[in-house]
């Protein structure tokens, strides 16, 4: 299946296709597989919305009584509410508005479960999912082997704050970021985020064939669900009892101050406005994009899709504003599509 | 895959014959209803043009979500063969125009794609819910009817049958499918079925008239402008000779379980008291059927028998490989094991699952 050529881990060498018992030409690096997943880092990080274990349940459950039965009949609640992230194609359904097909090779970035890989693997030539939790690799391998699915391959990478993505240039026809770039400066406490999402977006771009585009699904900073208070979504996973609001409206040093407060770290999880997303992009070598608000989130279970410039957005951002005056300054000023709650985005490389 | 969609739009724009060309074309995506299964799903797109005017809702772009999967494929080939069937056989322009037109079928992409035109109005299925519900109800299946009944009288190729051939080539068929497809449940209805054939046999004598049925006549599927329906969708599942009723009775409800819905979402479980035990609606249910036998002379005491069919028929269509709707079988089980026979016990029956089954999650 796999005509990916990788680079290696300890050199940056370019090595080549990969099997079993490769070894790095230039330093001898030996590439190992770790239950089914590639394995170009050494580097163990745990993200998962999963505590170990849990998810060493999980696991054991999927190998025991198969992947579904596993999640479906956990006496974990926690465990249940995961079936919605990996058994749900029409949360992938953003992803037609990509240039892919019947032999596109496709990344899926940061693939957590497998939601969008399992939804888009049927639909393309091939997908790397890739992720920098061995775990959730593991349950993506054991669900494609119980699947059947051949066109699956996992490959356990380096968290993204590092900068390196280690493929070759121009492998990919599409590439997934869906709830991605806004953890990347999340792992390494030191840094400024901003430039480590800049510097994936540049790997990103690299590691993509001309023609080919990245799918982004990300919420907006600002949002019109902010404004109305609802809580900064990535400071849950850090603290699921306290609701902080606001802080993504806020200068980034000032939501630190106030993340540092209440949580005993700075804020790090950036996301963009939409004008913010379009300098990032570009600045990374994305010249055309194009943005989507998914409606009622970019996470949901089934979504309508409006091209932010379309009448519809106006009209859902409309619906939402009780106020009239403001309702009638928005209008003015055409400021609806920057107030979609997420986006989905698509960015070519031309 | 809509990249190469649009591409192939704009490329084929005078040989499709689409009018004077816009500036550009904008796709947007329906939300899936997750009513059937997610693997034989179809996506479905308005596509709006961009012209010196503003945007203007103009086609509607059907792909599958999986391009290599049959059923799917076949939902999108049922649709347009039926809407040609449609067009070879009903001459009225005013009924047509609120058809969709399919303007192209083809592969694009490795994918099946079926193009039809966007049709104007507003769905039926938002004023359902107005203050006034009863005489919403009226006024929608007024609108309805009137639509149906033209459709149905003005089919060219609609015939006569003797009710010993009804008997068994839809009441027999009908509960055969029924045991060919849950054979492990079939015992448990035998006297239902019985009673049903049973039932029959007080109208040997008769004839009954075959119709053609959409198949998926509801409130969601319909288009209304300036009170008149101006759009009829989704005839996947049109038959020519379809079941007696089916229509009227999948009208009426699907509009009660809309109302059932909306009033367990809200917590008002008096709600759907009301509107199954309020003699107020029956009687407008009643004047509804009659006004629907009475045009078409179908003899009002067989839907006693069309409404089992009716849902044993939705059953079998609910877990038949193009569906796949799992969510809605136990449902409507729960329905068949309460042997319904008139409309008002089979909306009785509808809302009992409200109480008892955990609601649907996708």
């Amino acid at each position: 299946m796999n005509n990916i050529q990788y680079l290696c881990p300890k050199c940056n060498n370019l090595i080549g296709q990969i099997t079993i018992n490769t070894t790095c030409q230039k330093c001898g690096n030996p590439i190992n597989f770790y239950n089914g997943a590639l394995k170009l880092s050494n580097q163990t990080s745990y993200w998962n919305v999963l505590s170990p274990d849990l998810m060493e349940k999980l696991l054991d459950d999927s190998k025991k009584h198969g992947w579904k039965d596993a999640i479906l009949k956990s006496d974990s609640q926690d465990i249940k509410d995961q079936y919605l992230f990996t058994d749900c194609p029409s949360r992938a359904d953003g992803t037609f508005y990509m240039p892919i097909g019947k032999n596109s090779t496709i990344l899926d970035l940061g693939s957590g479960f497998g939601s969008y890989t399992f939804a888009i693997s049927p639909r393309v030539g091939s997908v790397i999912a890739a992720d920098s939790n061995l775990e959730s690799l593991e349950f993506i391998s054991l669900r494609a082997k119980q699947e059947n699915k051949k066109n699956i391959q996992t490959v356990f990478i380096k968290p993204l704050d590092y900068g390196k993505i280690l493929f070759d240039d121009a492998q990919f026809d599409g590439i997934i970021m869906n709830g991605v770039l806004e953890w990347v400066g999340s792992f390494l406490k030191k840094g400024d985020p901003l430039k480590m999402q800049k510097k994936c977006l540049k790997e990103v771009f690299r590691i993509l064939k001309p023609g080919g585009s990245v799918f982004i699904g990300i919420e907006n900073r600002f949002g019109l669900r902010y404004f109305e208070g609802e809580r900064d979504d990535h400071l849950k996973y850090y603290a699921l009892d306290k609701k902080i609001s606001y802080t993504t409206l806020l200068p980034r040093f000032i939501a630190s101050i106030i993340t540092r407060k209440h949580l005993g770290i700075p804020y790090r999880t950036y996301t963009h406005s939409l004008f913010g997303l379009k300098r990032l992009l570009n600045r990374s070598g994305f010249k055309k994009t194009e943005f989507y608000f998914p409606v009622s989130d970019y996470r949901a279970v089934t979504t309508k899709i409006f091209p932010i410039e379309c009448n519809e957005t106006k009209q859902d951002i409309q619906r939402r504003i009780s106020n009239k005056y403001l309702s009638k300054i928005v209008n003015f000023l055409k400021l609806e599509k920057t107030l979609c709650d997420s986006y989905f985005v698509i960015a070519h490389k031309s | 895959m809509i990249p190469y969609i649009k591409e192939f739009i704009l490329k084929n724009w005078e040989s499709l014959k689409l009018g004077q060309r816009p500036k550009d074309l904008l796709f947007i995506k329906f939300e899936d209803r997750l009513i059937r299964s997610q693997d034989v799903s179809i996506i479905t797109f308005l596509v709006k043009k961009i012209t010196n005017n503003g945007e203007t809702p103009f086609l509607i772009v059907k792909i599958p979500r999986y391009p290599e999967n049959q059923y799917a494929n076949l939902t999108l080939e049922n649709e347009y063969n039926n809407l040609i069937k449609v067009q070879e056989n009903i001459d009225d322009q005013n009924i047509l125009n609120a058809m969709p037109n399919p303007i192209l079928m083809k592969k694009i992409n490795n994918s099946i794609v079926f193009i039809s035109n966007h049709l104007l109005g507003n769905e039926m299925g938002y004023s359902i819910f107005s203050k006034n519900i009863d005489s919403a109800f009226l006024d929608n299946f007024n609108m309805s009817f009137k639509w149906l009944v033209n459709f149905q009288n003005l089919w060219t190729n609609k015939f006569m049958i003797t009710f010993k051939e009804f008997t068994d080539k839809y009441v027999k068929a009908i509960i055969q499918k029924y045991c060919t497809t849950f054979p492990n449940r079939a015992n448990s209805h035998d006297k239902y079925f019985d009673a049903i054939l049973h039932k029959c046999s007080e109208f040997s004598n008769e004839e009954i008239i075959i119709l053609p049925q959409h198949g998926d006549f509801h409130a969601s599927n319909l288009f209304i402008t300036n009170n008149k329906i101006s759009g009829v969708i989704d005839f996947e599942d049109f038959t020519e000779n379809g079941i007696p009723c089916f229509d009227l009775i999948h009208f009426i409800s699907s509009y009660f379980e809309a109302l059932f819905d909306y009033s367990a979402n809200i917590g008002y479980g008096k709600g759907i008291e009301l509107l199954t035990c309020n003699s107020q609606w029956k009687e407008i249910i009643e004047i509804c059927i009659k006004k629907y036998c009475k045009t078409l002379t179908i003899n009002i005491n067989m839907l006693a028998i069309f409404i089992p069919l009716f849902l044993i028929e939705s059953i079998c269509i609910a877990a038949s490989p193009r569906k796949k709707a799992r969510y809605i079988i136990p449902k409507k089980e729960m329905i068949l094991s309460l042997h319904p026979f008139t409309v008002h016990e089979l909306l009785s029956d509808m809302a009992i699952p409200y109480y008892y089954l955990p609601k649907k999650k996708a």
